[in-house]
């Protein structure tokens, strides 16, 4: 009793006594980041493009994230399993498939018959990587990437997976991986968004992709990914209309400020000031962006390195030119989508095409930034939702097959910012189905790459309608394996 | 040594021995106050006389403590419970003879003691918890527990008083019972009102929030002629009579109930809902009072003998996304179905974050797992299926259970159904099933771990759902939700009008009057709002009339120095607020004032300009919205709340303006203000069709001069007439436009190119160049896309 | 008065009874917090007793070499020993008290605290009895308390600053690990770094929160706080949380003002304990090797990043420098090198540049990349003589500019990627002292001169084998209108996207050859119906694909025109308006059209086309689609009939379309309806009849097929 009463009040006068002593214990412990909104374009604040502070010493400044829309096959990729050929035809043991939950498409097939890879495999580089014919590109680079062969997802379906892989959540309207980066870093190039978005197509069977991918969710618009567009108007509504030009649109906004400036004087609120500058920060956009997607002073072995797809405004290889010229200008992150890699059937000829599309580009992509200095501090990602099963989905004939959605073992490459290139980590059993070692999944992924940025993803919080949200929820583990 | 000396000495040591003593006591009490000093310094904020519960220790503990000592069972701490007082004054588990709280005796309460402790192992919350309790914040705790550490429920879960306004000011100014509330407050904080503001503003103002399109001429100079006392009340009323009213009004709702015309997820088909949202306008416009409005939706295929009218109004549960992705689960779907009915349920109707009991109990408010499971279980009994087709060719724009309306009935049981030719159309409701499916509180959430099977029952922290007034079904719960005993409903509903009118609700978190939702910055308002509305037979029109005639509401938007100061959020209303108009109301502005608009009321949605390639580059090739095909003619100028809303891509133009992107259920839209706004007012198409069509009608008439022209143009964009100033620069303006064409018609020719409506015969296209150029400015002052 | 003269040896002698009194009650005293910040004072005011007391040691030593006579310096030596005993007290009071806070046992401490006592009593004595004793028995006294300060004063710092503080600087530093491979995890990388920056605080001597580094088993048992971490749980072990935490928050390790640990060190400690904090385990063996080996590189390797030796700059200067197309920011968080970023050709402006020169020794990296700079420039890029890093590529530089950029001797890494840089250049930037990596990509550096250069100086990346050897098919040309309907006659421009490609063309339905005419900008005028082909070529590339495209002419145009029948609603495109608006329907029809097909199925199309005056038509063609698939067939029959004299109308031409083979390809098709030679016609109406019934072969045979139409051409 009588010790209760010391002890406390003791306590108390100590507390005092640091008060006084260490500014704000706690109060900025938790650092800029928690203050909802401060970099957001709200009432007042014209600095909607202020960059923001990361936690700690940054190993990468940006992302470009090359999402490969609808499962590409690790098995036809990066995971040989040559076991897959001898047991051809023959049934998934029950033993390996461990009760997986099966998708509609498959749950009512009579049989799994293993199928294994119609296409050669060959080691390359330091790590001896096993790299697919169909990514010769890829192949020569391999000394400049690190593969990941142990990511496994939670969703079996691609809307879920997809939305889980870029909002951390597979329902719910939640900000994407990119929104969390504007709003936790800002952008480096006050001229262009942060977080730009550049959709292409493939041949094969898509699956789309949905604007929620690059929401904003509870965080303020600004965050929202622009998404670029092939052709006249890269940004929507960027360009002046017919008959109008820089000039004619300096004048008209100057008139604007003056009779906005009247308003203000009149009323103060501040929101008028912040609006004026909203137009003069458009106005800087409708010149910067136009010069960073102008592909045409391009030099010839550019275009050959990236392939002569690359000045047809859409493709995917035009989208990744564009997207190093993007982070060559201080674009905070830049996620692509390429989309049609769900071979359910007829897999050998659609992932060939698909292969075509993105094997040479992706590669250029690597050489490109790093002949320039820029992988030192940017991160790039290639990769799916989730992998494809070892067994094939409707018809089987060796050289013709489909695979379906499988969660629990997928590969994805990534390099740049901090990454330990020329290894291979992590890998699955013979029959490619289940993860034999350093296992990672989404939320660890995830916390790497804001890792990377000088995030700690667990202390990139927003709070919203009373509840605290992170990009990776309450889980992620930092791969401290892959990084350099 | 001799005695003598001796004693000198000891004397000598005594003396100093106490001088000693005094000098370290002196110190230490310097530095003790400087302590003290020091603390206050940081927890700047007064110390209330009484320190109570809801108000001041709710929120801390709600926020900071709650998340481990709260009503979640599974991640409570030490067997720790503060959010109930019979837990917090039990004996501690782990330390015996140490009581969480003890009422009078901080000192003795466990929880203090830990709260204060220096030991970073034992205080509390933890340092790894990334959370802190500020001085001030403890100290109140403190104080709370002196004075007995009294709990009190949930103040938004104590049904709402009627309290009798405070008196009138000898001002005169709050007349109102609204106004008296207000104004109490605004002396208690120091405040004064703004004067009103003057009748042209006032005008735009109501016009804006009533039917959501500005005054046309015509109506600004009845209203600015008319000085009888009652003008405003009438121009009011007439604006209540208007079809329009429906339309504003069903803005709101439609992001509540996530209304869209298609699925959402992959392929994303065609849906045809838009009859249900024809009835919500027809509701609102018929003032259908707000129990019914929420019975029919909620249950009105239960009611006796339902009508057609009836069962078409639930609609409201089947708005939820629906996949059509082959292969999916069709359990995991429907169940996803169902959260997203109780949850929209929860929070738009009830402002609760229901929510995050889905996979384990609430961490801030009374509501378990259990609960949560009981809610759902009313929405669990559809016959409805988590996926209907087998490929995407069989999709069709209404999902199993659906209602067929046949042109013949379209225009004889449901009229206000505009129907835009004779074939038929369905639409999506809900149907209850012959008995109750087995319903289980589902682990983590997840559709295939479910556990103890539950009942449908309501969350009793709210009110108990007595068993003998309601049945156990959706029908039940419709009328527990609008029972005048239900705390939430009434008081949910007029915040959120409330914040559709002001900006900002009196309880700020639109979306949540839980724990952790903010307290209403005027409670006896509220409460009194809620009460009167529901005495008055939930009549929306009324409540509507009652706001905007008030003193509060009439106010000038002016704010002085002293004001942004003491109250720069506007949180006591000492002024009005300048609102950003939403994305919709933005565009119907524009279309309205240009003469543009077709105001034709319901009808499917239409799809207007919008850039090249934004469906076909992001669609997976299937699916009949696979390409976005553009209408023309009248329906390119229908209002923004007609916007075709294709939920994977929704129109870009008005997500910008953040327009709910419809995914879930939204109370309340966050506003921006940023760089693609600016873009979107500068290039959209319909921004400056609009711009020429205004130029073009005003050219048409010869006989105006340019400043009359401008005057015009003024009056019907701002609703106000411009002051010399302003004239002055539109005219230089225009003039140096002219000059600029004049010199290369050709630009005036292709500036004029804008949008599809027919031009207007005009000789002189330089003239309307330069004219469109200032219209086209004037659309784009800050003013414009703002209420002022 | 007299009083007063004694005022100071009654405070002594109060002051020293107060310390026995302390002394003796040692154990049972638990000093309120008051009295514990009073106690921290000690560090402050210990340096009175050991200046004053020496100075007083001093004095008497030297009283002879005095110049003034003894009572002076006796005076003097009085004075210093008074002061100097009267400080030593308060200090050891403030030294008990402040030893009353936890952490403080052990040796150290014990020996610290009865020297400084001795000390303390000693001055105290010879104030009192300085008179009184002889000289000798005065110096004698002295030098003890003397030797006895030192002593205490030697241990404070051993508490404080950790053993061998003093010895440190001048010891050999441990050097870096030889075999990281041979290297064991605990004893060989994170030993060490613990060693540097925590034992000084938690050693058995000073154990602060109670808890010793020093040896494996005190940690493994941990501190009062409990468990220091959790084998294998980096993340849930204190110790990571204590290295994390915010520099300001008081429970921070190492606290502020204390060396920090580097993140790799951290990093380092992290690994260590995911991989299950073992003191034994060797590198080869670990599960974290990699992060491990990578964070031990950094930490003993070579690749240790420099620190920057200077100042920050003011934070409000570096505001005011950004503009909108200037970046400049800490490299990283909370460094003083500053990056300056440049964005945005078109804004770039050389006195920002300029500017930057206020905050000249902070920046450490500039990007100048595509900016219009040159030669005469780079003069405004050697004030920065910290620069490590400088992007200079798609620049226009040349060799002239090397003479200014040899002045950056802290230069570490430059990128000159597509600059026009002789291999001589950059023979002159590799010896650059401290140059490590160069960025030569697309110069007239040849990777054989790289490969030389590199030998014995930087890095040089030339990049990847230059592909322009390599024979890449070049893609189609664009063809700009796409659309294949024309009234007028038109100009057709053919273009392509990569730079300085020719397109050839042919209309004569031939396949272009090298022979054939080229396009270059000069568009090609389409007068009648055409069949374009073209080709792209360039060298270095072979030629592209040829794309073939048809235009066909609709010269006239009714001056009225309506639908007497109605589309179907899910095919209703734009009306009437759609039959002559020159608008493709795209042949992809499944799910959904793009809304300018016109669908007709089992009832007819029924167009009625008006002209003001008589108009000599030779024929109608009708643009529609065949798409067997989707049930989109030729109609059963066309005619064409024109309102004679009487209003009556008369059949002027009929067409009956072939059907469809099973296999046939969905393609657009023209159905032509020639008119009569002679006669002009003011009124026709064009009478479209579906196919009835499928054919036999169709899987809906005998179902009614559709009729798309999506253009009339009338000449």
């Amino acid at each position: 009793m009588h010790d209760i009463l010391k002890e406390t009040s003791l306590n108390i006068n100590r507390r005092q006594f640091f008060s006084r002593l260490s500014t704000g214990i706690g109060g900025a412990a938790l650092g800029s980041l928690l203050i909802p909104d401060l970099f957001s374009g709200s009432a007042g604040s014209g600095e909607a493009f202020l960059p923001g502070k990361p936690h700690f010493a940054p190993k990468a400044k940006r992302i470009i994230y090359l999402f490969q829309s609808g499962a590409p096959s690790q098995l036809e990729s990066f995971d040989y399993k040559p076991l897959l050929r001898q047991k051809m035809g023959e049934d998934l043991p029950e033993s390996i498939r461990g009760g997986q939950r099966l998708t509609g498409m498959t749950a009512n097939q009579a049989r799994f018959p293993l199928v294994g890879s119609l296409f050669e495999f060959q080691q390359y580089g330091q790590a001896r990587a096993w790299v697919s014919e169909l990514f010769p590109h890829t192949a020569s680079v391999v000394d400049d990437i690190c593969i990941i062969k142990s990511l496994f997802t939670e969703a079996i379906n691609h809307d879920p997976a997809i939305t889980f892989f870029q909002t951390g959540a597979q329902q719910g309207n939640r900000p994407s991986m990119g929104a969390w980066m504007s709003y936790g870093l800002g952008s480096e190039n006050q001229n262009l968004p942060a977080f730009c978005v550049l959709v292409s197509k493939g041949k094969g069977n898509g699956q789309g992709v949905y604007a929620k991918l690059w929401s904003n969710g509870f965080l303020d618009s600004i965050h929202q990914g622009v998404q670029f567009m092939p052709g006249a108007d890269p940004v929507l509504y960027l360009g002046n209309p017919g008959g109008t030009d820089g000039t004619s649109r300096r004048k008209m906004l100057d008139n604007l400020e003056q009779l906005n400036q009247m308003r203000y004087e009149e009323l103060g609120d501040p929101e008028i000031l912040a609006r004026i500058k909203q137009y003069e920060m458009a106005y800087r956009m409708q010149t910067s962006v136009p010069e960073v997607t102008d592909l045409s002073r391009e030099p010839d072995h550019i275009i050959k390195l990236y392939g002569p797809d690359c000045l047809v405004p859409g493709t995917y290889a035009a989208n990744c030119l564009l997207a190093r010229k993007l982070a060559e200008n201080g674009v905070r992150f830049i996620q692509l989508y390429h989309q049609g890699w769900d071979q359910h059937g007829n897999l050998p000829t659609e992932m060939t095409g698909q292969a075509k599309d993105v094997d040479q580009a992706s590669a250029a992509l690597v050489q490109d930034l790093k002949q320039r200095g820029l992988l030192e501090d940017t991160l790039l990602i290639w990769g799916g939702e989730f992998g494809r099963t070892n067994y094939c989905q409707g018809k089987l004939a060796h050289n013709e097959y489909g695979r379906d959605h499988h969660p629990r073992a997928f590969s994805v490459w990534l390099t740049g910012g901090g990454v330990k290139t020329g290894i291979v980590f992590g890998e699955t059993d013979d029959f490619g189905y289940n993860i034999t070692r350093d296992p990672v999944h989404v939320h660890d992924f995830q916390a790497t790459i804001l890792h990377q940025m000088g995030i700690d993803h667990e202390k990139l919080i927003y709070k919203h309608l009373g509840r605290r949200y992170r990009l990776t929820d309450v889980h992620g583990k930092i791969v401290q394996g892959i990084l350099a | 040594m001799n005695p003598h000396k001796k004693r000198a000495v000891f004397r000598f040591g005594k003396i100093a021995l106490i001088t000693a003593l005094t000098i370290l006591t002196a110190g230490g009490f310097y530095y003790y106050f400087q302590g003290k000093g020091a603390t206050t310094e940081i927890g700047e904020q007064a110390m209330p006389e009484t320190v109570s519960f809801n108000f001041h220790i709710k929120p801390i503990l709600s926020d900071r403590c709650f998340a481990c000592h709260g009503p979640d069972q599974n991640h409570r701490e030490a067997g720790l419970r503060l959010d109930l007082a019979e837990d917090a004054y039990r004996v501690l588990k782990d330390t015996p003879g140490l009581h969480g709280i003890v009422p009078g005796k901080p000192d003795l309460s466990g929880v203090y003691q830990r709260i204060v402790t220096d030991d970073p192992d034992q205080r509390m919350p933890p340092v790894a918890s990334n959370l802190t309790l500020t001085p001030h914040e403890i100290k109140l705790i403190g104080k709370w527990i002196k004075q007995g550490a009294k709990y009190e429920k949930h103040w938004a879960f104590i049904p709402p008083r009627k309290v009798t306004p405070p008196p009138a000011d000898d001002a005169g100014w709050a007349t109102g019972s609204i106004d008296r509330f207000v104004w109490a407050k605004m002396q208690e904080k120091g405040l004064k009102p703004n004067p009103e503001a003057d009748k042209a503003t006032l005008l735009r103002r109501i016009c804006t929030d009533i039917t959501g399109l500005p005054p046309d001429l015509k109506q600004m100079e009845a209203f600015l002629a008319d000085d009888s006392p009652d003008a405003y009340d009438k121009m009011v009323d007439q604006l209540l009579r208007s079809p329009h009213f429906g339309e504003k009004m069903a803005l709101h709702w439609m992001d509540i109930a996530r209304y869209a015309d298609s699925y959402g997820y992959q392929d994303d088909q065609l849906r045809t809902q838009w009859p249900w949202r024809d009835w919500v306008i027809h509701a609102f416009n018929k003032n259908l009072s707000y129990d019914r409005f929420l019975t029919w939706q909620l249950a009105g295929d239960m009611l006796p003998g339902a009508s057609m009218e009836q069962i078409l109004a639930t609609g409201f549960g089947r708005n939820h996304k629906i996949t059509e992705e082959q292969g999916v689960i069709d359990e995991e779907y429907r169940v996803t179905y169902v959260l997203d009915r109780t949850n929209t349920y929860a929070k738009g109707i009830l402002g609760v974050t229901m929510e995050c009991a889905q996979c384990h109990d609430h961490k801030y408010d009374p509501f378990s797992q259990k609960n949560y499971y009981e809610l759902f279980a009313f929405f669990n009994n559809t016959p409805e299926k988590g996926i209907e087709i087998a490929n995407s060719r069989e999709s069709k724009p209404r999902k199993y259970p659906f209602l067929e309306i046949s042109g013949a009935e379209a225009s004889s049981l449901l009229k206000f159904v505009n129907m835009p030719d004779t074939s038929a159309v369905a639409v999506s409701v809900m149907e209850e099933l012959p008995e109750q499916r087995k319903t289980f509180v589902l682990n983590r959430g997840v559709y295939d771990a479910p556990g103890d099977e539950v009942a449908p029952s309501t969350p009793p922290s709210i009110l108990e759902m007595n068993p003998d007034k309601y049945p156990r079904n959706r029908l039940g719960l419709a009328k527990w939700t609008v029972d005048s005993q239900n705390p939430l409903t009434s008081r949910v509903l007029v915040n959120q009008l409330w914040e559709q009118i002001f900006g900002r609700g009196l309880v700020s978190t639109v979306g949540d009057f839980g724990s952790q939702g903010s307290l209403p910055s005027h409670p006896e308002l509220l409460d009194w709002l809620s009460v009167d509305f529901v005495q008055h037979g939930w009549n929306i029109k009324r409540l509507v009339k009652q706001i905007v005639t008030s003193a509060t509401y009439r106010q000038s938007a002016r704010q002085s120095p002293a004001q942004k100061e003491r109250d720069p959020d506007n949180i006591y209303l000492s002024r009005a607020n300048r609102i950003r108009l939403p994305a919709e109301l933005i565009r119907d502005h524009v279309l309205a004032s240009s003469g543009l608009l077709t105001d034709r009321v319901g009808g499917p949605s239409f799809k207007p300009y919008q850039p090249n390639g934004i469906w076909e580059v992001t669609s997976s090739g299937r699916g009949n919205l696979k390409r976005y095909v553009q209408d023309h003619g009248a329906d390119l100028y229908r209002r923004g709340l007609y916007t075709f809303i294709k939920l994977t891509v929704p129109p870009p133009n008005m997500l910008i303006f953040d327009a709910s992107n419809r995914d879930q259920c939204e109370v309340a839209r966050i506003r921006t203000n940023t760089p693609l706004q600016a873009l979107v007012m500068m290039n959209d198409p319909v921004v400056l069709e609009a711009s020429r069509v205004l130029a073009g009608q005003l050219l048409a008439n010869r006989n105006q001069t340019d400043t009359d022209r401008i005057t015009e143009a003024f009056r019907r964009i701002l609703c106000r007439p411009p002051q010399e100033k302003e004239k002055e620069l539109l005219l230089a303006y225009l003039e140096s436009e002219a000059v600029r064409y004049g010199k290369n018609p050709a630009l005036a020719e292709k500036f004029l190119n804008a949008g599809e409506y027919p031009a207007t015969p005009n000789p002189d296209k330089t003239r309307q160049a330069a004219l469109m150029s200032v219209v086209h400015s004037l659309y784009n002052l800050e003013e414009t896309i703002t209420k002022n | 008065m007299n009083y007063i003269k004694s005022l100071p040896i009654h405070l002594i002698i109060g002051l020293n009874s107060f310390i026995l009194f302390f002394l003796f009650f040692e154990a049972r005293i638990s000093a309120p917090p008051i009295l514990e910040t009073v106690g921290r004072l000690h560090p402050l005011i210990l340096h009175f007793p050991i200046v004053l007391l020496l100075l007083a040691v001093l004095f008497e030593l030297a009283r002879e070499k005095f110049p003034w006579e003894g009572a002076v310096s006796t005076w003097l030596v009085r004075f210093f020993l008074y002061a100097g005993a009267i400080s030593a007290a308060v200090t050891v009071i403030f030294g008990l008290f402040l030893s009353k806070e936890d952490g403080y046992s052990g040796e150290l401490v014990l020996y610290h605290k009865w020297l400084g006592v001795v000390t303390c009593w000693l001055s105290a004595g010879l104030c009192i009895g300085y008179s009184r004793l002889g000289r000798t028995a005065a110096v004698i006294s002295m030098a003890v308390m003397a030797i006895a300060l030192t002593g205490a004063g030697h241990y404070g710092a051993a508490i404080t600053h950790g053993e061998n503080f003093i010895l440190e600087p001048i010891r050999p530093k441990s050097t870096g690990i030889q075999d990281l491979s041979k290297a064991l995890i605990y004893p060989d990388l994170v030993a060490p770094v613990l060693k540097q920056k925590c034992i000084s605080c938690h050693n058995p001597d000073k154990a602060k929160g109670g808890l010793v580094l020093t040896d494996t088993a005190a940690m493994v048992k941990g501190g009062e706080n409990g468990k220091l971490f959790i084998a294998g749980n980096a993340s849930g072990s204190l110790l990571t949380e204590r290295l994390l935490l915010d520099l300001n928050h008081k429970h921070r390790m190492p606290p502020k003002g204390k060396p920090q640990l580097t993140e790799a060190e951290i990093g380092l400690i992290k690994a260590w304990i995911d991989d299950g904090a073992d003191f034994r385990s060797s590198l080869k063996t670990s599960s974290q090797a990699s992060a491990i080996s990578a964070f031990a590189a950094s930490i003993y390797g070579e690749t240790r990043e420099p620190g920057y030796d200077f100042a920050p700059a003011d934070p409000e200067v570096v505001a005011g420098l950004a503009t909108s197309n200037l970046l400049l920011a800490p490299v990283s968080y909370n460094s003083p090198g500053l990056d300056a970023s440049f964005f945005g050709r078109s804004n770039f402006n050389k006195k920002t540049l300029e500017t930057l020169t206020r905050v000249g020794e902070q920046i450490v990296s500039i990007n100048l990349s595509g900016m219009p700079v040159g030669d005469p420039d780079m003069a405004l890029v050697t004030p920065f003589i910290n620069l490590r890093t400088l992007n200079l590529n798609q620049t226009a530089i040349t060799d002239k500019a090397i003479p200014e950029l040899q002045k950056l001797k802290k230069l570490e890494v430059i990128m000159l990627t597509g600059t026009n840089l002789s291999p001589g250049a950059f023979e002159k930037l590799a010896k650059l002292p401290n140059l490590k990596r160069v960025y030569a990509w697309n110069t007239r550096l040849a990777r054989t001169e790289a490969d030389r250069l590199q030998k014995n100086g930087p890095k040089f990346d030339v990049g990847p084998e230059n592909r322009d050897s390599t024979l890449l098919q070049l893609n189609p040309p664009l063809f700009v209108p796409s659309n294949s309907f024309f009234r007028e006659p038109f100009a057709l421009s053919i273009s392509h996207p990569v730079y300085g490609a020719a397109i050839r063309y042919t209309v004569n339905g031939a396949d272009p050859g090298p022979a054939d005419q080229v396009v270059n900008k000069k568009p090609v005028t389409i007068t009648q119906n055409t069949v374009v082909k073209a080709q792209a070529f360039k060298d270095g590339w072979t030629g592209s694909e040829i794309v073939e495209k048809t235009y066909q002419r609709g010269a006239m145009i009714p001056t009225s025109f309506s639908l007497a029948t109605q589309p179907h609603p899910l095919h209703k495109g734009n009306g009437a308006a759609s039959l002559f608006d020159l608008q493709d329907g795209s042949p992809d029809i499944l799910y959904a059209s793009d809304g300018k097909w016109l669908g007709y199925q089992s009832q007819p199309f029924i167009a009625d086309l008006k002209f003001d005056k008589p108009v000599g038509a030779r024929e109608i063609l009708l643009s529609t689609l065949t798409s067997v698939a989707l049930d989109a067939f030729p109609p059963a029959s066309v005619e064409i009939r024109a309102s004679g004299p009487g209003g009556d109308t008369i059949l002027i031409a009929r067409v009956t379309p072939n059907l469809p083979q099973k296999k046939a390809p969905v393609e657009k098709q023209i159905i032509r309806c020639p008119l009569p030679a002679s006669g002009t016609f003011g009124h026709l109406r064009v009478i479209v009849t579906p196919l009835p019934k499928m054919p036999g072969w169709h899987a809906r045979h005998g179902q009614p097929a559709w009729f798309f139409i999506d253009e009339i051409l009338i000449n």
